[in-house]
């Protein structure tokens, strides 16, 4: 055998994967070169299973009484259950669901009483002839699919209301003589949307959406 | 047939441990304790944390007394919980070091040589040699060689493929052939200057 072939060779020997009759060889091998005892022979003491561990006196009774400690059993009295000592009010399932429940509620009657705006648009206020109108220009992407499906005449008309609350609410403080007139123009449609609707009759109540914040105007 | 009685009579000390026999659980620490105590040893490199690992380990033993699949062996359960408390004990030891070094390197005038004994370690001195190489690379070298485990054993121990344990092992034996080489070489140039 050469020098080589114990290189080639040495990690399937660590790895005891070597018939008898190599690993014979292998070992004869070392036993004559001088070079491959310093290049492996380090590694294969190294490697040999080194003398029995002893486990330190009164290692085990310390593990027990830290058992005992944290689990209050002193010794001879049988636990009832192992698993999670000290845990058993968690073990009963529907304790956990109704506590998760209650909370679920809790946080979304919550959540419902801080979200919860307007009942309904601010009345638009008197607007001021003498003051140049404002042109609120709606583009077609605010024309969402909201808007389409909404009852009111028009795709853009919804919108248009929305639009108009918010612009009425900044209004809302401002002096009557500078209050204007809003005019919504709807510029797939090429036409001013009436807003509020061509009557008398106070604007149509929006049901508003819960978790639409008040900002928003609706 | 050893250990198919072995194996039955550890699912029974399981099963009465479970149904709160103290004295079941007693008798399980005393089979396992020596092992346990050796591959934390082995891959800790002293005593006290072995010691602090090994109660650990039978601690959270018993919490989990419920999830041991009994058709598994426990003795090799027990080896993965003593394992992987060993290799997070090494990593946290390593976050303090590689701490230690920086502060180290930034209170002095920024170089940090590795320090090289005076005298080289024979190679019989295992905690000295296993410290110097990966956890990981560790403990296969532990429960391979030191523990005699198989393969497949040591993979399901390390929660690994056991494609990945060979890796280990031969990135770990590579490892410290280079480190003994350069040993040597330390030794070597010693030996020159004395003459």
């Amino acid at each position: 055998m050469e020098c080589r072939d114990v290189d080639r060779l040495m990690d399937a020997y660590l790895d005891r994967d070597v018939g008898a009759e190599e690993a014979g060889r292998v070992q004869a091998h070392l036993a004559a070169c001088r070079r491959c005892r310093r290049e492996h022979g380090g590694l294969i003491e190294l490697l040999r299973s080194p003398e029995p561990v002893e486990v330190p006196p009164g290692l085990k009774d310390r593990i027990l009484e830290a058992m005992d400690a944290r689990y209050g059993c002193p010794a001879g009295r049988p636990r009832r259950t192992a698993g999670r000592p000290g845990r058993r009010w968690m073990a009963a399932p529907w304790w956990g669901a109704v506590a998760a429940s209650l909370l679920f509620f809790v946080m979304g009657w919550l959540s419902s009483q801080w979200w919860q705006g307007p009942d309904r648009l601010p009345p638009i206020p008197t607007p001021n002839p003498k003051v140049e109108p404002v042109t609120i220009v709606l583009s077609p992407w605010m024309l969402s699919s909201w808007a389409q499906a909404a009852t009111m005449p028009g795709p853009a008309a919804p919108v248009a209301m929305l639009v108009n609350g918010i612009a009425t609410e900044s209004l809302l403080e401002a002096p009557v003589e500078v209050c204007p007139a809003i005019r919504i123009y709807d510029r797939s449609r090429q036409e001013l949307v009436p807003v509020p609707p061509d009557t008398d009759a106070p604007p149509p109540e929006i049901p508003l959406l819960p978790l639409v914040p008040r900002y928003l105007g609706a | 047939m050893r250990e198919t009685r072995e194996k039955t009579a550890d699912v029974e000390l399981v099963g009465a441990a479970c149904a709160g026999d103290r004295a079941a659980y007693e008798a399980i620490v005393e089979r396992y304790l020596k092992e346990v105590f050796s591959v934390a040893v082995r891959i800790l490199g002293n005593a006290a944390d072995a010691e602090d690992v090994s109660q650990d380990t039978f601690l959270r033993a018993y919490e989990r007394l419920d999830t041991y699949d009994r058709n598994r062996s426990f003795r090799n359960w027990l080896l993965k919980i003593a394992s992987n408390l060993s290799i997070n004990r090494i990593r946290s030891r390593g976050r303090e070091r590689r701490l230690r070094l920086k502060m180290a390197e930034n209170e002095g005038d920024g170089t940090c040589e590795p320090v090289v004994p005076d005298d080289v370690p024979s190679p019989r001195e295992w905690a000295y040699w296993l410290d110097q190489i990966d956890e990981s690379q560790r403990s296969a070298v532990v429960l391979f060689h030191f523990h005699d485990l198989p393969y497949t054993e040591i993979a399901e121990v390390l929660g690994v493929p056991v494609n990945t344990v060979r890796t280990h092992l031969y990135r770990g034996r590579k490892r410290l052939r280079e480190l003994m080489s350069a040993a040597r070489g330390l030794e070597n140039r010693a030996w020159n200057v004395a003459m």
